[in-house]
């Protein structure tokens, strides 16, 4: 020890002179008023001086304290000593990391001593006293010196090692962005709070540390093969540590969908297939791995890995053909730059996957709607800007027009196979205009545009609840000051279903029935009932059901056999809720569906029309993130994905 | 084999010694197959061009860098494995005399005070006076032959058993080479310290070596007592080593040197 303080004493005395230097800088800040600087701001320059020539000193010293000395060969006058390379690798860093610290600290006394922290906030202060703060502290002298050490050694040992270096980089950096951002991305290292930014970088810290160990033991004082040595010890270290993230990440990726929190499910219309993506319970933070799962056996195929929607990370989830035979996920394609579909044929043992590039499609952003032809011949892609159609598999685009800016699409629909009709309000920027734009688009290229009056404007950031169109998109229903049945293509008002705003839900029933569920302003909406009324096809009232169920986001449907629909509420996302299934004809509750609510689709994509007939199975979600099927018609119950679900086979889709 | 028997068996064998030792900076061989054994309480000269793998060798004997091949003992143990505690007993005179340049030859000595377990201050301050270095004066200030005398004195300091000095007298003068031959004849041989030099200064060393050994081209030309090699070739010792030099020189053209 004596030894190692011995070493690191004698740096010291080398470099003392950036002591008074230091303290010398620390007044230039006291002067600055004199120079109209704001007094206020005085301490904030005094502060950045501080870390400025703390992190000078660092590089200054980190620079010179090996690969200087082995170049020299002043190395080898410790190396000719009884003394060990622990103590001479010790005594070069603890001089390092003490020149450091005292230069940024006798840089700060003079101007703490006149503004002092009390007077200017002080939370920089009070950061580096916590346990977070002082690591990150270590973290950042420890490479700012490290670094220095690298680059210098580098610089003078001139060995062809530097293009392994620079070969080495880059792989690290590729492997980073692959293995090392998700995890900061999808909040893995969010978990460890205020630890995580020092702790993402300690591992470099040591990489630095190990290096310059390996320089001193294995190089002592020949600069090449120390530079060998440093690279190889920093190297290994970074190395390790991007296999232990890119394990840790792929075994987070492994998980079934047993190991998933489901937060939105989409199905086929027969009820086989199911579509779930959940943030894993393996501390994936929220990435939002999703599952391709036929729920009649549990085989399942993980979401192949694909970049998310543009830089906001948009789950999008995915869309099933009418006739149950593909589904497509959206995604960003591989430049990040437009929109790419993962296209599955569900009609073979295993779904066979193809990717299509969609031609000149903007990257999805929130405002983004997509919706798959009944047969997956063609997908519609709306934006803030425009609407287009691509055919498949190709992904050439066959028709298209130019709304924006300011549009925001509500809902998607395909009348037929090669005709589709996209329904969109007035964006943020003229979120004040009363009105709803249709527009229609055909595989043959032909495209029209109508704009009709509502009552009152809708809100664009829920413009997907503003607008519900029926199965075939003939008919829709707004909720502008009430709520209205209007003409699908031109708008006209066809009746008027409600009068003034409230919580409501709605739903088309497949006999072309209305059922909307909740109570307008003014009605008594402080207890646990709640309406149900029926309309007929004409949007003339049939019936009313009061419903022991807060009026809370309600949400009806699905009709889960004809003629009986779903109705639960939404309170919290941490409080379990009953649904309840209400015969609409004989208006009365026919069964209570126990913590149990509808499984939530994606807002982004066109799930398949409830009202488009189906086959009576049904996915329902409980406060766990569970998804239970259910066939009504023969009362089968079973959980398909989330905590419980059986562990199915793993399927690879080709 | 116990502790002892290793102790007393390293003690009774050589100095230092190489076999079949080979050093390489990356493919490049710089003394390849040199064995070499020297005798303890010898002054023992090794002889060689420039580039003959002289510095090259005094790196590996001082545990700077590993052999690439074959093994060497000084003192009887492993100077890469043992550095430390074998630099305790041997004292080190560099071909380049380096140390911080901001500190003086009595805060050297005080340094080095602090790193060796036993440290003959007044002996060190002696010989600086007898060589004439200012005490006083930052290493960089002094000259080349103070830096020579400076490295010499401090590599005394501890009173070794075993002396290396690489070319100690390059670049110095007439007087400042004598007096540190001088030293090493006067203060060191009647100790009994075993003093290994390398060096091309033939005439100064043909007074004090008792053996040599002639480097060239990384290959071992010659070696022996020194007096025993002049007797059987009746030559002297520039005649010894132009003609194992000769000899070698065909080698020496294939082999690309470093040292």
């Amino acid at each position: 020890m004596s030894k190692l303080l011995a070493v690191a004493a004698r740096e010291l005395r080398e470099r003392w002179l950036l002591f008074p230097g230091a303290l010398a800088s620390g007044f230039f800040p006291l002067v600055l008023p004199a120079f109209g600087v704001p007094r206020d701001a005085a301490p904030v320059v005094g502060l950045f001086g501080a870390v400025l020539l703390g992190a000078a000193a660092g590089v200054v010293t980190g620079s010179s304290m090996l690969a200087r000395d082995a170049a020299n060969g002043r190395l080898g006058f410790l190396f000719s000593r009884p003394v060990s390379w622990p103590a001479i690798w010790g005594g070069k860093w603890l001089a390092a990391l003490v020149l450091v610290v005292t230069t940024g600290l006798l840089a700060a006394i003079p101007w703490m001593a006149v503004y002092p922290p009390e007077t200017h906030g002080g939370s920089w202060l009070r950061a580096m006293r916590d346990g977070p703060g002082a690591l990150l502290f270590l973290v950042f002298i420890v490479l700012a010196v490290g670094f220095a050490n690298f680059g210098a050694t580098l610089f003078r040992s001139r060995s062809p090692w530097v293009a392994l270096d620079l070969v080495l980089l880059l792989a690290v950096f590729w492997a980073t962005r692959r293995y090392v951002a998700p995890l900061w991305l999808y909040g893995v290292l969010g978990r460890l709070s205020d630890w995580s930014a020092a702790v993402a970088l300690l591992p470099l810290a040591l990489a630095v540390l190990a290096g310059s160990v390996a320089q001193v033991a294995v190089g002592r004082t020949d600069v090449q093969r120390a530079h060998r040595a440093l690279s190889l010890g920093f190297w290994a270290v970074v190395g390790f540590t991007l296999a232990v993230a890119a394990g840790y990440w792929a075994w987070v990726r492994s998980a079934s969908p047993a190991e998933v929190r489901v937060q939105a499910v989409t199905r086929d219309p027969a009820g086989r297939w199911a579509y779930v993506e959940g943030s894993r319970l393996r501390h994936g933070g929220w990435y939002p791995q999703g599952f391709l799962i036929d729920t009649t056996n549990g085989r399942y195929a993980a979401r192949p890995d694909v970049l998310l929607g543009g830089p906001s990370r948009i789950p999008l989830g995915a869309l099933f053909s009418a006739d149950g035979r593909f589904v497509a996920q959206p995604h960003l394609d591989h430049d990040g730059r437009g929109v790419a579909l993962s296209l599955f044929d569900l009609t073979a043992d295993t779904p066979h996957v193809t990717e299509v590039a969609l031609e000149s499609s903007p990257p999805p952003t929130w405002a983004t709607a997509f919706a798959l032809s009944p047969s997956a011949t063609s997908v519609f892609v709306a934006h803030e800007s425009g609407a287009s159609l691509f055919a498949l598999p190709s992904g050439r685009r066959v028709a298209t027009t130019t709304i924006g800016p300011g549009w925001q699409p509500a809902v998607l629909r395909f009348l037929g196979e090669g005709e589709a009709r996209a329904w969109g309000v007035p964006g943020k920027q003229a979120r004040a205009r009363a009105e709803v734009r249709g527009v229609d688009l055909a595989t043959d290229g032909r495209t029209r545009a109508v704009t009709f009056p509502i009552a009152t404007a809708l809100d664009p950031a829920a413009a997907e609840r503003g607008v519900l169109p029926d199965a075939g998109g003939r008919r829709i229903l707004t909720r502008d000051d009430g709520l209205h049945l209007r003409d699908g293509a031109t708008g006209e008002l066809l009746a008027t279903l409600a009068e003034g705003k409230g919580r409501l839900s709605t739903v088309f029933l497949a006999d072309g029935r209305i059922a909307v569920a909740g109570g307008l302003d003014g009605s008594p909406a402080n207890g646990p009932q709640t309406s149900l009324l029926v309309f007929d096809a004409a949007g003339a009232k049939l019936g009313e059901v009061s419903l022991d169920l807060w009026p809370w986001r309600l949400s009806v449907g699905p009709e889960v056999v004809p003629g009986r629909i779903a109705v639960s509420s939404f309170r919290s996302p941490f409080l379990s809720e009953d649904t309840l299934v209400v015969d609409v004809g004989e208006g009365r509750v026919v069964d209570r569906l126990s913590g149990l609510r509808p499984a939530m689709g994606f807002w982004s994509v066109s799930a398949v029309p409830e009202d488009a007939g189906g086959t009576g199975v049904h996915f329902f979600r409980d406060v766990e993130g569970r998804v239970v099927r259910i066939d009504f018609a023969t009362g089968d119950r079973k959980v398909v994905a989330g905590p419980g679900a059986p562990r199915g086979e793993r399927i690879s889709a080709r | 084999m116990s502790a002892e028997t290793t102790t007393t068996a390293a003690a009774a064998g050589p100095a230092l010694e190489t076999e079949a030792l080979t050093v390489s900076y990356g493919r490049t061989r710089v003394i390849e197959d040199l064995t070499l054994a020297v005798p303890r309480g010898s002054v023992y000269a090794l002889l060689g061009r420039n580039g003959a793998g002289k510095s090259s060798l005094l790196r590996v004997l001082l545990g700077q860098r590993p052999p690439a091949r074959g093994h060497v003992r000084l003192l009887g143990e492993d100077p890469w494995t043992r550095r430390t505690s074998l630099m305790a007993r041997a004292g080190v005179v560099p071909e380049e005399p380096d140390a911080p340049p901001e500190m003086t030859p009595r805060q050297l000595s005080a340094f080095c005070a602090r790193l060796h377990a036993r440290w003959d201050g007044p002996a060190v301050e002696a010989r600086l006076r007898r060589f004439e270095v200012p005490a006083d004066r930052p290493f960089a200030r002094l000259s080349k032959g103070q830096k020579g005398a400076l490295m010499l004195a401090l590599a005394l300091g501890h009173g070794p058993e075993l002396l290396l000095l690489d070319d100690p007298t390059l670049g110095l003068d007439v007087v400042a080479r004598d007096a540190v031959f001088q030293e090493v004849i006067g203060d060191l041989a009647d100790r009994g310290t075993t003093v290994f030099v390398s060096t091309h200064d033939l005439r100064a060393i043909e007074g004090i070596a008792d053996h040599v050994a002639i480097l060239h081209g990384g290959h071992l030309a010659l070696a022996g007592p020194l007096e025993a090699l002049k007797a059987e070739r009746g030559l002297s010792l520039e005649q010894i080593f132009a003609s194992a030099a000769g000899t070698r020189a065909a080698d020496a053209s294939r082999t690309e040197v470093r040292s």
